[in-house]
């Protein structure tokens, strides 16, 4: 039977965990090399598109979140579903040092996310008037990445002393920027970031928090 | 010079949060560890997974970039 997998975490640790998951699966869990991985049993000839997906991923960030709250977890992303247990033991077993290591560092940190998007939506693609050069395309998108490195330094700088660690990816609409902040500075950074100045032609949304997945390695 | 705003909107992920369905939908498709090779298995209606994931994420990347800067609140269990 297939399984999805949801997250990893230290394995001695005690966690009240959610009973059921994905497709009201219970939730089981699998122990190797000092780590616990929680999975459910998959049916993959359930409806697979649409709405049926949609709520599977909701289900799933439910279970991720239940068990986030109590320590750091390292998520799968959705969906990752494979064909046994067996196939997930060795999958931890090879990577069994790096997660450990990686728990124990992010043991009580967590993620960010800020999303930076233009409020013109041609300007977000960056579209080219019909009659004009591919100079000028050139140019605005210079001036584009300009923008949003600018807004990505003031989001940060606002975000004070609580950001341990900072990380981009640009994005077809804009720039995804994700911070590392202390479990007990979460209040303290959102304070401090909504106050951020940007371009009136840009807007920030800020969600979390997440499990830190952008920092699972160290620098 | 346009003057700066303050356009920085908060969703937060705690139990009384407003994180909306496409705030879930953008993160765990697109966070998180990846078992390479096993996205796909050989199991019958597996593609249709595949598929259906490429039009989740089609939808949700054309309904990010028409969110607007305050988009309606909305609980996680709401719909898009």
């Amino acid at each position: 039977m297939p399984v999805l997998a949801y997250c990893i975490v230290e394995s001695e640790l005690e966690i009240d965990v959610p009973h059921v998951g994905v497709q009201d699966a219970s939730i089981q869990s699998l122990t190797d090399s000092g780590l616990r991985c929680f999975i459910s049993d998959y049916a993959a000839s359930a409806a697979a598109t649409g709405k049926p997906v949609q709520d599977a991923a909701v289900a799933f960030n439910a279970v991720l979140q239940r068990i986030f709250r109590q320590t750091a977890i390292v998520p799968f992303r959705f969906p990752t579903i494979l064909q046994g247990t067996s196939e997930l033991s060795g999958f931890l077993r090879q990577g069994a040092s790096g997660y450990r290591d990686a728990l124990l560092r992010l043991r009580n940190k967590v993620q960010m996310d800020l999303r930076i998007s233009f409020l013109d939506h041609a300007e977000a693609a960056a579209e080219i008037p019909v009659g004009r050069s591919g100079t000028e395309y050139l140019q605005r998108q210079q001036a584009r990445h300009q923008k949003l490195a600018a807004a990505a330094r003031e989001l940060r700088r606002a975000g004070g002393p609580s950001v341990e660690r900072w990380s981009e990816r640009e994005v077809p609409n804009g720039l995804r920027c994700y911070a590392l902040v202390a479990r007990s500075s979460i209040k303290e950074f959102l304070g401090q970031v909504e106050n951020a100045l940007l371009s009136p032609d840009l807007s920030a949304r800020v969600t979390g928090p997440w499990p830190a997945t952008e920092f699972l390695k160290e620098d | 010079m346009p003057r700066a705003s303050t356009n920085v909107i908060i969703a937060s992920n705690d139990a009384l949060g407003d994180v909306s369905v496409l705030d879930i939908l953008d993160h765990v498709l697109t966070q998180g560890v990846i078992v390479r090779g096993n996205l796909i298995i050989s199991l019958a209606g597996v593609d249709l997974i595949y598929v259906g994931l490429d039009l989740i994420l089609t939808s949700v990347e054309t309904a990010l970039r028409h969110m607007g800067p305050f988009p309606a609140l909305a609980s996680g269990h709401d719909e898009p």
